[in-house]
């Protein structure tokens, strides 16, 4: 008995949380960095810069989700078919997931600096981080549908 | 072996330089300065914007430096290698050299030596030269030191002397900037090497220097033909203006017709010109430069404010020499 469908699926699984993941890690990473200068000058702006350093990690979430879902479909009976489809329906959030959180994590950061000078336009900063996760959200979806279609 | 820093890896520094773009003077800031009715009320008003406690303070001169010494803590806090900004500090060195060879000259202790904000270590720098092991001093320096030491000793000659130094100093600016892989350094020595050598050129025509002198200052750099340049202090203030007037310093050739202060305010300003951009760059090592700059004018603009309400001077002619803020 071939075990190579039941192998791509767990490798579909597998690239969705790890890639996106990464990128997870190093979005908010990069935003972390930009909040602790922040908050070494100005304490008082924790709570605006820690949601700025939540959003890049969103897609990490995602990747564990898709990633999850997979491992529902897996089963020694996989066909080499239908493993090939579960590793293809991980990809777009592995791929959209990995680069759209180091973006969001850039422009988040940057939206520190916004809130160092500016903290009423802290809502401004926030929008322009979030408008990155559209493609992470839109991504997930993608893989939410095909996952439903193997 | 290091790797190179890539813009992201300035975010801590960036961050950090933004919150603390918030207590820079405005110009709001600036002109009541100005307007203050007194050189105690001016300090006074400095010193409610957090620029320290007036308490045991002699003179402004020392007040200032305690306050710009705040602002290199900051910036060798934010960067993990101060040498990155080497080009803005050099000047500092070169200084702690002309210091220590007048020393040496008239056998006598070294006086106003930049400790902080070095590329170098001052002390084994100073002892170095007192100890005439000039090649001991890093390889740039040695040339410049052992030719101003046989000018002071041979001619006494303390401006040539200068020159020579000052020269030196201009030339590795304009180095450092190239080698820095930062746009804004590199045109900010560029920049600094050619308002240096206009200032040298009109300053040698007014006062008819010979050309070994006007050679001897005149630093080379991209945007200014310092040979031309020389050839023309020999003429004269207007052929030197004539030719400003078609280089990318034509501003200043009208403002220096305007009166000196202006001319010297302008060559501060297209300094700040230069770092403008970076307040719209989020990341790399632009906005820490900016800041530096931003508060080099800034404390220049409060040492000229007080130095004018010292002398009683008016708040018109004040005015006319502040210069250009970055806020």
């Amino acid at each position: 008995m071939s075990y190579l469908g039941l192998a791509l699926g767990i490798l579909g699984a597998a690239l969705a949380a790890a890639l996106s993941g990464a990128g997870s890690a190093t979005g908010v990473g990069i935003v972390g960095q930009a909040a602790a200068g922040v908050i070494t000058e100005d304490p008082g702006k924790f709570g605006k810069v820690l949601i700025l350093q939540i959003l890049p990690g969103t897609q990490g979430l995602y990747g564990f989700l898709a990633a999850f879902m997979i491992m529902n479909k897996l089963s020694p009976d996989l066909t080499a078919a239908q493993g090939l489809a579960l590793l293809c329906a991980g990809l777009p959030i592995a791929i959209a997931g990995y680069v759209s959180a180091i973006y969001q994590g850039k422009t988040a950061a940057a939206g520190c600096s916004v809130v160092a000078k500016k903290p009423d336009q802290n809502g401004k900063a926030i929008i322009f981080a979030a408008m990155v996760e559209t493609y992470a959200v839109l991504a997930l979806l993608v893989t939410i549908l095909l996952i439903g279609r193997v | 072996m290091s790797r190179k820093k890539r813009d992201i890896d300035y975010a801590y520094a960036v961050a950090r330089v933004r919150a603390n773009e918030l207590t820079l003077l405005s110009e709001a800031d600036m002109e009541q300065l100005i307007e203050a009715d007194s050189y105690s009320s001016a300090m006074q008003k400095l010193s409610d914007a957090g620029w320290g406690d007036l308490d045991g303070v002699k003179d402004y001169a020392e007040y200032l430096e305690n306050y710009f010494a705040g602002t290199w803590q900051l910036i060798s806090e934010v960067l993990t290698d101060v040498h990155e900004l080497d080009m803005l500090l050099i000047p500092n060195d070169m200084q702690n050299l002309k210091a220590a060879l007048k020393s040496l000259v008239i056998n006598d202790e070294v006086k106003e030596v930049f400790t902080q904000s070095t590329v170098y270590d001052a002390e084994s720098l100073i002892s170095a030269v007192l100890e005439k092991r000039f090649e001991d001093l890093p390889d740039f320096m040695q040339q410049p030191a052992k030719e101003a030491y046989d000018v002071l000793t041979s001619t006494a000659n303390g401006q040539k002397a200068d020159a020579i130094i000052d020269k030196a100093t201009l030339e590795r600016m304009v180095k450092l900037g190239a080698e820095s892989g930062s746009k804004t350094l590199q045109e900010l020595a560029e920049r600094k090497c050619a308002t240096a050598d206009i200032k040298i050129a009109l300053r040698c025509a007014n006062t008819h220097k010979p050309v070994d002198f006007i050679k001897s200052s005149l630093a080379e750099c991209s945007t200014i033909n310092a040979d031309h340049l020389c050839e023309l202090a020999l003429q004269g203030e207007e052929e030197i203006l004539d030719y400003l007037a078609g280089t990318a310093y034509a501003e200043g050739a009208a403002k220096y017709r305007e009166s000196t202060s202006a001319f010297e305010k302008w060559c501060d300003d297209i300094l700040m010109e230069c770092v403008n951009q970076a307040r719209y760059t989020a990341f790399g090592i632009d906005p820490v430069v900016a800041y530096y700059i931003a508060r080099d004018a800034e404390i220049k603009s409060a040492r000229i404010i007080l130095s004018a309400k010292k002398n009683g001077l008016s708040n018109d002619v004040i005015r006319e020499r502040v210069r250009t803020l970055y806020v």
